[in-house]
């Protein structure tokens, strides 16, 4: 509701106005519910990204967390001069990356699988819900993608996660990474090389 | 186009003209342009399920909080202390006084405050001890030389020294 009312007053800008950065520089300005609004606007596909970086939900949230104190407490130096997701997801990588050297040791067995929502049911027909097996070919199905994407290197990884699942263009994705437009661009076909390797003898996803 | 810069073209969103007339005349790019729809439509059905705190902004708030709060160090606190007399509607000196009776009755207080180690009185010396038990008993075995009766049995072997003590 706070982003709606902000985002409204957005409404005589051009089509193409960043409203993520419209809401920092009036944050910037004093308007503390500004950043409430971008905390809502921006939870959802930062967890996302996160989660899938480093895999373990626990982690992933606090995180996310610590991107927005960092935004909180840089908005005195934050300057417009890319999309506010750019430098959004360059402090998400940055924290992500940083989190992952620190822990390269530990193997977080988290399950990014779904949760047991269908589970205990028997296979019915009648309503449509897809028998045990079929649940259980697509967990495993959604676990050896998974492992696929989990097997990049970190960058690499984080570069396919920003470019297939944030939709970010090569120059973002260079600015998060902090490298140029050619070596993001050779990063990540190498990146989908290996996955399209390794998801060759993959089928269908079952059901 | 060669084979790596079709590949690569479809990593965009719409690869150009070129890439696809290549594939009709590339069999191995062809055959990796299905691996590459086949990985996509895989890596697009992959979507973890994100839980999202509803408290996030609550949990960012209350962080902020804690971290506005200043830290006071020790000598703004002594500062503080002081300050805090301002109150008190006495002239400067008295009110330095009473700051410096109330810490040095602090102190005080603390001194008398602190357990003591009991004081450990000296020993009696063993030997003056010793001399006076045998004084007594050299007493208690003259005036048995008065009772002969009682002294018949004692009296031959440590009668003489008794006797000799009391000589002395």
């Amino acid at each position: 509701m706070i982003e709606d009312q902000l985002t409204d007053g957005l409404a005589g800008a051009s089509a193409d106005v960043d409203a993520g950065a419209a809401l920092m520089l009036r944050f910037q300005q004093g308007e503390e519910a500004c950043f409430d609004a971008l905390v809502l606007r921006y939870q959802r596909p930062l967890t996302g990204y996160m989660l899938r970086l480093v895999r373990h939900p626990g982690v992933s949230e606090e995180l996310v967390q610590d991107v927005f104190l960092r935004v909180y407490r840089s908005r005195e130096r934050y300057r417009p001069q890319a999309r506010f997701t750019t430098w959004l997801y360059r402090i998400a990588t940055h924290l992500a990356l940083n989190y992952l050297r620190d822990h390269r040791a530990e193997a977080h067995q988290a399950s990014l699988d779904e949760p047991e929502t269908e589970g205990g049911h028997p296979p019915d027909a009648a309503d449509g819900r897809p028998g045990i097996e079929t649940r259980l070919m697509r967990r495993e199905w959604r676990r050896r993608v998974q492992q696929a994407i989990a097997s990049l290197p970190e960058r690499q990884r984080a570069a396919v996660i920003l470019h297939k699942y944030q939709e970010m263009e090569y120059r973002e994705i260079a600015q998060a990474l902090q490298l140029s437009v050619s070596a993001t661009k050779s990063l990540l076909f190498r990146a989908y090389e290996v996955l399209r390797g390794q998801l060759e003898q993959l089928e269908a996803m079952p059901g | 186009m060669n084979c790596r810069q079709v590949r690569q073209s479809w990593m965009d969103a719409a690869p150009p003209v070129a890439a696809v007339r290549h594939l009709e005349s590339c069999a191995r790019c062809r055959a990796a342009w299905e691996q590459h729809t086949h990985m996509q439509s895989a890596l697009d059905a992959w979507q973890p399920e994100t839980r999202l705190p509803p408290d996030l902004t609550l949990r960012l708030r209350r962080q902020l909080a804690l971290e506005a709060k200043p830290r006071r160090s020790v000598g703004s606190r002594i500062r503080g202390w002081f300050e805090s007399w301002d109150g008190v509607p006495h002239p400067g000196r008295l009110r330095l006084a009473a700051a410096s009776g109330t810490l040095l009755a602090a102190i005080c207080l603390g001194i008398l405050a602190w357990p003591h180690t009991a004081a450990v009185a000296p020993a009696p010396a063993p030997a003056r001890g010793v001399v006076r038990d045998l004084q007594a008993l050299n007493h208690d075995r003259g005036m048995l030389t008065n009772f002969p009766l009682l002294s018949t049995s004692a009296g031959n072997t440590a009668g003489a020294a008794s006797s000799t003590t009391y000589a002395n």
